[in-house]
């Protein structure tokens, strides 16, 4: 009987260990097949901070680079890009960049000097990234593109762009850069050549343009439009341009009083988020959607679709967590939420 | 005589609701000063109110003498940078406060900033917690901070000057010299103060240091008082305040900006006095300004500033002696524009009655005001204030009030996200206290409940724009509870002990949680020992862990902070002193990510003649 329960006690000691080990290994690679949610913090409190999630959200674990560094994030995280095996997350008041191991999370470290408002950040090649930033908001001139180099962790130049430069996509050729116009704005998209690396063109869109969406032959822009606020609403927009020649082959026009955000491809279907409701359009469709999708209630902050997944940021009242709320793309339904960081924003797929 | 002109004086400065009935042998033997602070207890008799001591010398702002010597929440987002007063839980523009009878909070923004209040220049300082709109108006839902000056009289011509010096840490330096003369007929006082500080305190932990924190600060004041005759007195009084500081960096965000207020204030008073009728008009101007400076570097400013006037008339009548009634009404024209809306203007018209009556072991007052305005419904609010001398020196006190704010022109105008069409904060505050004093010993128990409505909230709509609105509803309540004692070894030398113990909920009632930045907890225990000409007094104040999210999950942590203040008089003319705050270099700050400094230290010498 004792034997026996020796035996049992060392199987179960080895399958113990094993275990261990198996989660070790886990934790070395702790970050490898999800999604970071960057929580921007409130400005000025130096509270942002970095989520984790897996695909379904049905695991979330906060505060992911303070528990792996014990280095606060710092103050208004705006976005997360990735390159090689790193993690760049750029936090905008804090004119910084915080660089980690995108499976680890460990730090590596902190790209400082030559950012002024940095938002978005994106790799053209192995070696070299562009970052959008604002400059100072209180000079309408000063905006730029600040060029990085990811094996030195430098900014190593800057180009001088339109008013407020914010998100960016690219293909083989070209990195586009939507202009919302920051703190003022804008209705440009500029061009920026990847062999000549410069900037060829800038076209014109609709009022605000916030996000952008690729497919093989076009180049999809949302404009929000101005805001009633502004005294000067005009109607949201969506353009479609013609990669070849970058003439704009369509323009949808919404309502005025319809501004519409959050332009997200998956599959040949785009998204957009509007008043409340998440919207479906197929590429090939020749209008606007009628009918929505998905209905949302509460504080939208992103948007975003990846995999056949659709994933919405909530910031509620902003000052409190926000949550991560993920809809299944099949069925409209939702599948899951979890409560991450105060408000959060970007989503960062790391697989 | 003197007891009586004392009594009328302070009426007429501080705007007071009830005719003090000092039936105290004692005071007639206390100097003026404790004489005119048990005066003032008894205008706000019902309500927990304090006489601020201006005595620590080596504490020069606003700011400073509240948080030292009394259990009340200051906000501040670092040394000498914006600070603000939270009164029971409520929020900044919760806190009226009044300069010589003349709410004097901006226009624009509803608050005022503590750390820009020069102490030194005021004879006499007052916090009184609870309701008081219907004395004071818009603003005043969790309580007033009276900053009053006093004229006084005197029979045998008197000339008075000081001169004080203070130097401190983090290159800190200010000098205040008044003058004073007063005479049968004439009181004149004037007071200029410079004060400077580089400010460029480490941060305790961290490798850098307040490097966006200098702040220079200069103040200067005029009193002036003439008898006409028996009967009749006129007064005029000025104070301007221009304070130039640069706006801290926090601990994850550079800064380059720089702040610039400047404000002038001036009143022409008159009083009449006959028999059993009063008399009285005041006639107020003021003005503020505002450059916010993004970067300091350049000259591109938001610039904004007010400008109001204010006339107000009292008429009382004292029918026998013990009941009398008040008459009051005022009006006030209220003009402000910003870089980001054009002139506005707003008229208020108001008028006040109140009815008195004081009998041997009680007394109370009904107080009813209305204002009158064009855009707003502003609602008849009023207050119940009474006290009853249960046995010996313990008192039951009792105040039932309602209380209004109105939008600041900010909340109303500022383009874009302004909302015109925002009401008036409204709110009921009921508080009941029992009071025991005498020689060596003070005892007072307070509690207190207010339900604020339609208080104003800046919050985002979809589309993430910030605009206010008249959303939240809150609750406050709480207790407040202070003891002291003074043990008398000889009649030169004694140990004097103070507890002030403040417990406080601010509910918000949708979410049923606690209201970010409002801390629970707030103890002051101060203990001082005077020997001869020494006085050395170590203070330790505790606050409470301080929630930032509305979700009550993250919080600044509870701090305890210990100074020790010390004073000598050399002679009759040289006071010399100094202090050491925080003495065991213990970080903390009242705003995340704003540290505030560790051990610092002040020296000060004073000269009077």
């Amino acid at each position: 009987m004792k034997k026996i329960n020796y035996a049992v006690l060392s199987f179960l000691f080895v399958i113990g260990l094993t275990s261990c080990e198996k989660e070790k290994v886990k934790i070395d690679y702790a970050f490898e097949d999800g999604i970071f949610v960057v929580n921007e913090g409130n400005w000025g409190q130096g509270n942002a901070s970095l989520s984790y999630a897996d695909q379904d959200v049905t695991k979330v674990e906060n505060e992911v680079f303070y528990n792996t560094n014990q280095i606060r994030l710092g103050d208004v995280a705006q976005s997360i890009g990735f390159t090689g095996d790193n993690a760049y997350i750029v936090v905008n008041a804090s004119n910084k960049i915080e660089v980690a191991n995108r499976y680890t999370m460990e730090h590596i470290e902190t790209i400082a000097g030559g950012l002024v408002n940095p938002r978005y950040f994106e790799p053209i090649n192995d070696y070299t990234a562009i970052v959008t930033c604002w400059g100072d908001t209180g000079d309408e001139t000063d905006d730029y593109i600040a060029i990085i180099n990811t094996g030195s962790n430098k900014v190593t130049g800057h180009v001088s762009v339109n008013l407020g430069p914010e998100k960016m996509i690219k293909n083989d050729d070209y990195l586009f850069i939507a202009h919302k116009g920051a703190w003022g704005t804008n209705n440009k998209v500029s061009v920026y050549d990847l062999v000549l690396k410069q900037i060829t063109n800038v076209l014109n869109v609709g009022d605000r343009p916030n996000s952008m969406a690729l497919t093989d032959n076009h180049l999809w822009v949302l404009c929000s439009g101005e805001p009633s606020w502004s005294g000067n609403e005009t109607a949201g927009q969506l353009y479609k341009i013609d990669l070849n020649d970058f003439s704009t082959t369509e323009v949808y026009d919404f309502a005025t009083n319809e501004h519409p955000s959050y332009l997200n491809l998956d599959g040949d279907n785009l998204y957009y988020y509007l008043n409340g409701k998440v919207y479906q359009m197929n590429i090939n469709d020749t209008s606007l959607p009628s009918n929505e999708f998905i209905t949302y209630q509460g504080t939208v902050y992103n948007m975003e679709t990846n995999n056949g997944k659709l994933y919405i940021t909530d910031a509620k009242d902003y000052v409190q967590e926000g949550e991560l709320i993920v809809f299944d793309l099949a069925d409209g339904q939702e599948k899951s939420r979890k409560t991450v960081g105060i408000i959060p924003g970007d989503i960062g797929f790391n697989y | 005589m003197m007891k009586y002109f004392i009594i009328q004086i302070i009426l007429f400065i501080c705007v007071s609701t009830v005719w003090a009935q000092d039936k105290k042998s004692k005071s007639i033997v206390l100097d003026s000063v404790y004489l005119q602070a048990e005066l003032q207890s008894k205008f706000y008799y019902a309500y927990d109110s304090q006489l601020l001591d201006k005595d620590s010398l080596s504490l020069q702002s606003l700011n400073e003498i509240i948080k030292n010597q009394t259990a009340v929440f200051m906000r501040e987002y670092g040394r000498g940078m914006l600070s603000s007063v939270s009164l029971r839980g409520t929020g900044a523009s919760h806190t009226q406060v009044v300069w010589n009878g003349i709410p004097i909070n901006s226009i624009l923004n509803g608050q005022t900033d503590f750390n820009t209040v020069s102490a030194n220049l005021y004879d006499q300082i007052i916090l009184k917690k609870g309701g008081s709109s219907v004395d004071f108006g818009s603003g005043a839902m969790g309580g007033i901070v009276l900053l009053n000056d006093i004229i006084n009289y005197k029979n045998i011509p008197e000339t008075q000057l000081q001169n004080l010096y203070n130097i401190g840490s983090f290159q800190s330096v200010s000098n205040f010299s008044l003058l004073k003369y007063a005479n049968k007929k004439w009181y004149f006082k004037t007071g200029f103060q410079l004060r400077q500080s580089d400010n460029d305190y480490p941060y305790i932990g961290y490798e850098f240091q307040n490097d966006n924190g200098a702040y220079t600060g200069l103040d200067f004041g005029i009193v002036a008082g003439y008898k006409i005759n028996r009967f009749a007195q006129t007064y005029f009084k000025n104070q301007n305040s221009f304070f130039d500081r640069e706006l801290s960096r926090t601990l994850y965000q550079t800064s380059q900006s720089e702040l610039i207020t400047r404000n002038n204030r001036y009143l022409w008073g008159f009083v009449y006095q006959k028999d059993q009728w009063t008399w009285q008009t005041d006639w107020a101007y003021l003005f503020e300004s505002y450059q916010y400076f993004a970067n300091k570097n350049t000259t591109v400013a938001d610039r904004s500033l007010s400008d109001v006037y204010t006339v107000k008339n009292t008429i009382s009548y004292r029918f026998n002696h013990n009941s009398h009634l008040y008459i009051k009404q005022s009006f006030t024209h209220q003009q402000g524009q910003s870089a980001h809306f054009d002139d506005k203007k707003r008229k208020i018209w108001a008028a006040d009655f109140i009815w008195g009556q004081s009998f041997v072991k009680w007394k109370y007052d009904l107080k009813v005001r209305k204002e009158f305005n064009k855009t707003y419904q502003i609602p008849w609010i009023g207050a119940i204030e009474t006290i009853y001398n249960v046995y010996k020196n313990w008192w039951l006190k009792a105040n039932i009030s309602k209380n209004f704010r109105l939008p600041t022109f900010n909340d109303l105008y500022w383009q874009p996200f302004g909302n015109p069409n925002l009401k008036p904060e409204k709110s009921y505050a009921v508080e009941t206290g029992i009071q025991f004093d005498n020689d060596k010993n003070h005892v007072s128990f307070t509690a207190y409940y207010i339900d604020s409505q339609n208080l104003i909230k800046w919050t985002p709509d979809n589309d993430q724009w910030w605009s206010p609105k008249n959303i939240t509803h809150a609750c406050y309540n709480g207790i407040e509870l202070s003891v002291q004692h003074r043990f008398m070894f000889t009649s030169n030398q004694y140990i004097s002990f103070k507890i002030n113990y403040t417990y406080q909920q601010a509910t918000d009632l949708l979410t049923r949680k606690q209201i970010p930045y409002t801390p629970q907890h707030i103890g002051l225990t101060t203990l001082e020992y005077k020997y001869k000409k020494l006085k050395i007094k170590y203070i330790n104040r505790f606050t409470g862990k301080i929630f930032t999210t509305s979700s009550n999950t993250k919080y600044i942590s509870a701090v305890d902070l210990h100074h020790i203040v010390a004073a000598y008089a050399v002679n009759n003319h040289i006071q010399a002193g100094g202090s050491i705050h925080n003495l065991f270099n213990t970080y903390y700050e009242t705003f995340p990510s704003r540290p505030e400094p560790g051990i610092n230290y002040n020296l000060y010498i004073n000269f009077k003649i």
